[in-house]
């Protein structure tokens, strides 16, 4: 059993680190390609370790997603609890896409994340966005290729599994 | 594995469920903030790391001036110190003349308030909302409603605090709205967020209304948040069209919204008391609703 539990200290650093680097003071132009990097190293973790990482670790990171950006509570927890279900049911074929494939996959749900955001916040009050809020979707899916290698080498390295 | 597909499926219906209970608690009111604020608080550490490089590299970049351009900055700053000092002797007879003249006149009184200065850590201008986060909290004595300003006006206000940071909404959100004066005639009326930066509309002034390109607006303290007497902007252009009741009235914030850096919260000044010249209020000062 504590061979199940390994390392998951580190999973939880990993996400604050995720948290740090989607604060970081940045530029006004580079804060719009910002990716989503919460998103990304969820969907990597449930996709790496889907029996121990999927809707509970998406709803809580949400949550904490939330009160970081100022939304509404339980807006990214939904969005984010979804996508984790996506990729916890299809984890098996995600692992074998190819990296083009999986940063596809990693964009549209960057981009369901962020319809999804703006089809809530709009049926609460009408908000106006520029083209320029989907970036972040093009960019994470960008990410997903050193993200990835990333985020594999760090779960070798600490035999997190 | 037991990442079976029913249990699954149950597990993202009462995440959903959960969500969605907490989106509807959140937006009827503030019966769901403690939970914010506790995760708030709980993740404040993270907020500090984030600041971090920042903060060092403006550490370092004060470490490595030459003396020379130091001291030729503290020879500007002393300069500048000098003209303000100046001038606050002038504010000095001012506020005794208004404070003899609101006792000729009855009217209570006016003191300043407890102010502090605060820190924005983080400026999130990609999202539709326009907020900052800055490092006080309700360690500080911050409170949700409470009046934030930068160097040149009025920023915005608090909708939102955990013990050591809080989230400040900017004028410029689309949500917002501010009762100002024009100060030039003493016009009252309503300025909302643009949903863009620096930009704000002047709403419900009649086409007829005596308002000219170039005019200030200050806050005129009616909604009982803002104190009186802040800038809140300029006005930038008006067109007036025929057949429309209202003019459309863009005016530019006082307030440098890009610009992040040091803002001041204010604590609601009290009526004057005999013998509690320049003490604290804010032991008094409770959140509004």
């Amino acid at each position: 059993m504590s061979q199940a539990r390994h390392g998951t200290v580190w999973v939880v650093i990993s996400f604050l680190l995720a948290f740090i680097v989607s604060m970081l003071p940045l530029p006004a132009t580079l804060n719009l390609l910002r990716p989503v990097f919460v998103l990304l190293v969820l969907i990597y973790w449930v996709i790496a370790l889907p029996h121990r990482y999927g809707i509970v670790t998406a709803f809580l990171v949400g949550l904490a997603l939330d009160v970081m950006t100022g939304k509404m509570l339980g807006m990214n927890a939904l969005l984010m609890s979804l996508i984790a279900y996506f990729s916890a049911r299809y984890y098996s074929r995600i692992r074998m896409f190819t990296r083009p494939m999986q940063a596809f996959y990693v964009l549209l749900m960057t981009g369901l994340a962020l319809l999804g955001q703006i089809w809530i916040e709009n049926a609460v009050h009408p908000v106006a966005i520029r083209s320029s809020y989907w970036l972040p979707a093009l960019s994470s899916g960008a990410a997903w290729f050193f993200v990835f290698p990333l985020l594999r080498a760090y779960r070798r390295r600490l035999h997190i599994s | 594995m037991f990442s079976t597909g029913p249990a699954q499926g149950i597990r993202l219906l009462i995440a959903a469920v959960l969500a969605t209970a907490l989106m509807i608690a959140d937006h009827k009111g503030q019966h769901v903030s403690f939970v914010r604020q506790a995760i708030g608080t709980a993740l404040s550490p993270v907020v500090y790391l984030a600041q971090a490089p920042n903060a060092f590299f403006n550490w370092f970049s004060d470490v490595i001036t030459e003396r020379e351009t130091l001291m030729r900055e503290n020879k500007s700053l002393k300069d500048e110190l000098f003209l303000q000092q100046t001038q606050v002797q002038k504010l000095v007879a001012l506020e005794a003349e208004n404070a003899r003249l609101r006792n000729l006149l009855g009217a209570a009184r006016k003191t300043r308030g407890k102010r502090l200065v605060a820190e924005i850590i983080n400026v999130d201008f990609a999202s539709a909302a326009q907020q900052v986060m800055i490092n006080r909290g309700t360690e500080d004595g911050a409170f949700i409603g409470q009046a934030v300003l930068d160097a040149y006006g009025v920023l915005g206000q608090v909708v939102d605090v955990s013990q050591y940071t809080s989230r400040v909404l900017l004028l410029t959100d689309a949500r917002h709205a501010i009762p100002v004066r024009i100060e030039r005639t003493g016009f009252n009326a309503i300025v909302e967020g643009a949903g863009a930066l620096n930009r704000l509309k002047l709403r419900y002034v009649p086409d007829n209304a005596d308002v000219r390109e170039g005019d200030l607006l200050v806050s005129s303290g009616l909604g009982q948040r803002f104190p009186d007497g802040y800038p809140v902007g300029q006005i930038d252009t008006i067109r007036r069209n025929t057949g429309e009741s209202y003019a459309d009235i863009t005016v530019l914030t006082a307030a440098r919204m890009e610009h992040s850096g040091e803002v001041m919260l204010l604590w609601p000044a009290e009526p004057w008391q005999p013998g509690e010249y320049g003490k604290d209020s804010a032991e008094q000062t409770e959140a509004k609703p």
